[in-house]
């Protein structure tokens, strides 16, 4: 008897103990603030409060002078991986203390390797994904080699080599990790989903090679990415209705891909003719909704796959993103200026310049809760 | 081979791969190399034919095309041959005049 009892003395202390733990951590996430992260010439990584465009922090990005392109978070929030070195090299930033925490060099003295996009982290923040080109470097040649996802050990310090190095298609221009941690998703001209461990392409969903009757083949173009509120990656697509009048719009297509990283759905959908040229899209995480941006910004039925609303943009902004609650739009990207619109009828919030007005040229826009 | 001069870079690497035991790792040039292969239209006109689908301004497109290799002939290559082209000047929008046009060097 009393040894039932301690038992159940102990196990209730075990759930109190659990439940404190979990009060603590949703206590945490509902007082944690939403901030945007977008990088700068000459070498600057910038923490934007997304409730009014503050510049809340700003890094150095060491061994940089453009602005880095790829920006991934790790999923606590910490860590920021950045391409430093002229797309040479892999950095990772404490984003608290400003240090650096991890360090990838990717060349080597006969081999010039570069990441362009493709860069993301797996939902344990335990490994680093990188998809890099590879260039071998004779006398008056350089010999193209087969491209690669890189495979690091986020623990491995300052001078981090690749644990696996697996071959990947060429032409991706993004990667994104799946929920359950096994496969990685690579967006290209065809959508390839990879086994993280073997490198075996598992899935091939063709975009560029798809058999659509009468469609040529399909143009996705996204290394820009916006997932991390809603769980899928969206990018645009377009192609041409070859059984029309090649004079009329109607023959020119707009349509959606989304890749979904928790169910690993793939949709490819039309809404509208490509009279606005998108560079990138954000889907809401709490509506059937998509939001496009470039020289204006589109609000798009995801449900009934039309356009909703449109309106023109001051100047080109290349990235957008979305608050978790999915009230609001952020844009950026190209020149100096960043903005915030209301997702329910795209009505400005705020906008604002980064210091010096420097040009964010093909930075990522990504968001962080901290 | 010792009466002809090498007069410009590829010729010089011939001579140089004769020397060092190399010959086969000089290639003919069979292609115009860039730094893109790229054929898309450049800044002059959009997909219709129109400058309303350009980039606005035209500045806020320079580093978007510099820093990745975009366009060859209309702004330096920033990530290989000329990394310093856009130093001090990180606002194109104001310091677009400021950017000199780039030469190739003398041997």
């Amino acid at each position: 008897m009393l040894r039932n009892c301690r038992q159940t003395l102990m196990r209730l202390i075990k759930y109190g103990v659990l439940l404190t733990v979990c009060l603590q951590v949703l206590a945490a996430q509902a007082m944690a603030k939403e901030y945007l992260l977008t990088t700068a010439h000459p070498n600057k990584l910038f923490m934007i409060d997304a409730s009014n465009g503050a510049v809340a922090r700003s890094y150095d990005i060491p061994g940089q002078h453009l602005g880095s392109w790829s920006i991934t978070v790790s999923p606590t929030s910490q860590v920021v991986y950045l391409n430093n070195n002229l797309n040479q090299g892999i950095i990772g930033i404490d984003l608290e203390s400003g240090d650096t925490v991890f360090q990838a060099h990717l060349s080597s003295a006969d081999e010039k390797v570069r990441s362009f996009y493709g860069l993301d982290i797996s939902p344990d923040g335990k490994a680093l994904y990188a998809y890099v080109s590879p260039v071998k470097l004779l006398l008056d040649e350089r010999r193209v080699l087969p491209n690669r996802v890189l495979v690091f050990d986020t623990q491995s310090g300052l001078a981090a080599e690749p644990i696996r190095v697996l071959p990947a298609p060429r032409r991706v221009f993004n990667i994104m990790a799946a929920n359950d941690g096994k496969s990685l998703y690579l967006a290209g001209w065809d959508v390839y989903q990879m086994d993280v461990i073997t490198g075996e392409i598992i899935r091939t969903v063709p975009i560029h090679n798809w058999k659509t009757p009468n469609r040529s083949p399909g143009n996705a173009y996204a290394h820009w990415v916006s997932w991390e509120q809603s769980d899928i990656n969206t990018l645009s697509v377009f192609s041409v209705h070859t059984d029309r009048d090649p004079y009329s719009l109607e023959a020119y297509q707009n349509s959606v891909l989304q890749i979904n990283r928790e169910t690993g759905a793939v949709n490819v959908w039309d809404y509208e003719y490509a009279e606005n040229l998108v560079f990138s899209m954000v889907t809401s995480p709490t509506k059937p909704e998509v939001f496009a941006i470039y020289n204006t910004l589109a609000k798009i039925d995801a449900a009934n796959h039309k356009t909703l609303k449109r309106i023109p943009m001051e100047n080109t902004y290349y990235s957008i993103n979305i608050s978790a609650d999915g009230s609001r739009v952020f844009v950026g990207g190209a020149g100096c200026k960043m903005a915030a619109h209301r997702t329910s009828d795209l009505e400005r919030v705020w906008e604002m310049a980064l210091p010096g007005c420097a040009d964010q040229s093909f930075s990522h826009l990504r968001m962080v809760h901290r | 081979m010792k009466h002809l001069k090498p007069v410009n870079k590829k010729a010089v690497l011939v001579d140089k791969s004769v020397n060092d035991g190399d010959p086969e790792e000089v290639f003919a040039m069979q292609t115009v190399v860039g730094c893109a292969s790229t054929t898309d239209p450049g800044w002059e006109v959009d997909a219709f034919g129109g400058v309303a689908g350009l980039c606005q301004p035209m500045e806020a497109d320079l580093y978007g095309c510099a820093d990745p290799c975009w366009w060859p002939a209309q702004v330096p290559d920033t990530m290989s041959s000329y990394p310093d082209w856009g130093k001090g000047k990180d606002s194109a929008v104001n310091d677009w005049r400021e950017f000199e046009a780039v030469y190739p060097k003398k041997q």
